[in-house]
């Protein structure tokens, strides 16, 4: 049997989508317009035991195969309509508390992981600078060594969570050069001396969850804070990012099916002409292409994570990776720009889900490498020379 | 074929792209001249972790070992007689 026809995967995902009709409906739309994040959600989420699906049952976690994670992912999404909080706690157990799960040392497994999965503090991912984007060598970040510790300074921008988030894995050069061992990445904490919460971004899409900039001005950070070890940035960057790629893509699932439901009741219901609009080829042909959208890319995404092992490294499957979000980002936009055309003019209402769930489509061709860049990716991988 | 001589296969002709390095010598610097970059190293990686049956562990990812093809022969043949 295929993953996605498991009926143990439907259940996870009913459980979680259960949790999120009654949990987590609601304000939403309000949120939306006013680009506000609920703390109080995030803590029900991880009360709930999300965070800890992937984690290490040493450590406290649930240890759960990677395709029951994605099943949570799109219960969450099916029963709630906060794409930017999806996105953003599936962001910290995907692609923060995995990458210390798989490089960090256990002291900082024990002392920082516990708290992440019980929803006290909340991480972000500090890569993106402003000179630095789909190229990591160009960022300006640095971490100087100083006896026990590094001296970090830069500026992180366009970071989610950032304005409320307690840690942050930091990528900063430790060599000057463009070597594939110049990064370092440091699990930092913004109690530290020197590290602040800079600018907020007010964005299009995602806006259930907020952005902004982290500043490092000469952070004393302790050697036992680098994750995996000096000039191995490039790896856990890698890493972080392919699971990313692979299986934080799953939050697009839950708006599919959810906005398949309604699009298929609306083209039965509405009529025009005295008939249902489902009864005219040019939407019914649109309805056929919202379910080969959904159904294939939950089978792209299935077919990834039941072959990644729960803390194993993806690196045998980047090209996979790449594939897999082009796949389901690009089917993703193109499923809402559909929803939202059958809606007519109440799709372009700003109180229409399939607005909201096209604005935040929009940002998967952007994150954890754009389109273009894994297009990049799959093509040196099949040993073409690309730049 | 032996350790070095798969790994030189292998970086010629999976990480090589311009012909003016098929010559390439088993002391020739593969990061400081590039012609290793950041995609190469992870894919070389993967080629050692999958055909030559070792594990790289994090903390043998230093420039060091991965500086020339006898470095990374070196690492590759100490891992294997452990
Ligand atoms: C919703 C959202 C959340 C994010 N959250 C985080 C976060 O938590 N932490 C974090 O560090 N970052 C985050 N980012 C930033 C994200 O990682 C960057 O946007 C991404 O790496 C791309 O960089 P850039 O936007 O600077 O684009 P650029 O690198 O400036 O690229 C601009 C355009 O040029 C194209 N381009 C660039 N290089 C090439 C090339 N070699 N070949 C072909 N085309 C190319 C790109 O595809 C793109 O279309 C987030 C972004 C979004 C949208």
């Amino acid at each position: 049997m295929q993953p996605w026809q498991d009926p143990e995967i439907d259940k996870i995902r009913e459980k979680y989508y259960e949790f999120a009709t009654e949990n987590l409906l609601g304000d939403t739309e309000q949120r939306d317009k006013e680009g506000d994040f609920s703390i109080k959600r995030w803590k029900e989420v991880a009360e709930f035991g999300f965070l800890k699906l992937l984690m290490p049952e040493n450590f406290g976690g649930a240890e759960v195969p990677v395709t029951h994670l994605v099943a949570a992912i799109e219960g969450l999404g099916e029963g709630s309509m906060d794409g930017g909080f999806n996105y953003a706690i599936c962001n910290q157990l995907c692609g923060l508390q995995t990458t210390i799960n798989i490089f960090g040392s256990d002291e900082l497994k024990s002392r920082y992981l516990p708290d992440l999965m019980s929803g006290k503090s909340m991480a972000a991912y500090g890569f993106t600078e402003e000179t630095s984007g789909s190229d990591a060598y160009s960022m300006e970040a640095t971490a100087v060594e100083e006896g026990d510790a590094f001296r970090l300074s830069g500026t992180k921008c366009y970071i989610t969570n950032a304005p409320y988030a307690n840690l942050v894995l930091v990528f900063a050069k430790t060599s000057p050069t463009r070597s594939p061992f110049a990064l370092t990445a440091f699990l930092v904490d913004m109690e530290w001396e020197g590290a602040t919460h800079g600018r907020e971004y007010d964005k299009m899409g995602l806006r259930t969850v907020r952005m902004g900039e982290l500043i490092f001005d000469n952070v004393q950070v302790p050697k036992s804070h680098i994750v995996g070890v000096k000039g191995g940035g490039l790896r856990v960057l890698t890493e972080s990012t392919l699971w990313e790629r692979a299986i934080l893509i799953a939050t697009a699932l839950g708006p599919m099916a959810r906005g398949l439901k309604s699009c298929i009741e609306r083209t039965k219901t509405r009529n025009q002409f005295e008939k249902p609009i489902g009864a005219f080829q040019q939407v019914s042909s649109k309805i056929s292409n919202m379910i080969m959208r959904y159904k294939l890319s939950r089978q792209v995404i299935y077919d990834i994570a039941s072959r990644i092992g729960n803390g194993s490294s993806l690196q045998p499957h980047a090209q996979d990776a790449a594939i897999a979000k082009i796949f389901v980002s690009d089917n993703f936009v193109k499923f809402e720009l559909d929803a939202m055309q059958i809606y007519g003019v109440r799709g372009y209402l700003l109180e229409s889900f399939a607005q909201q769930d096209l604005r935040d489509s929009l940002s998967f061709n952007i994150w954890a490498g754009t389109a273009e860049t894994l297009r990049n990716t799959i093509a040196k991988l099949a040993g073409l020379p690309v730049e | 074929m032996n350790v070095k001589e798969s790994i030189k296969n292998y970086i010629l002709s999976e990480l090589v792209s311009d012909k003016e390095n098929s010559s390439l010598s088993e002391t020739d610097q593969l990061i400081e001249s590039g012609i290793i970059d950041s995609l190469g190293i992870m894919k070389l990686i993967g080629f050692l972790e999958d055909n030559l049956s070792v594990q790289i562990d994090d903390m043998e990812l230093v420039p060091e070992n991965f500086a020339s093809i006898a470095a990374i022969t070196s690492l590759v043949e100490k891992k294997l007689s452990d």
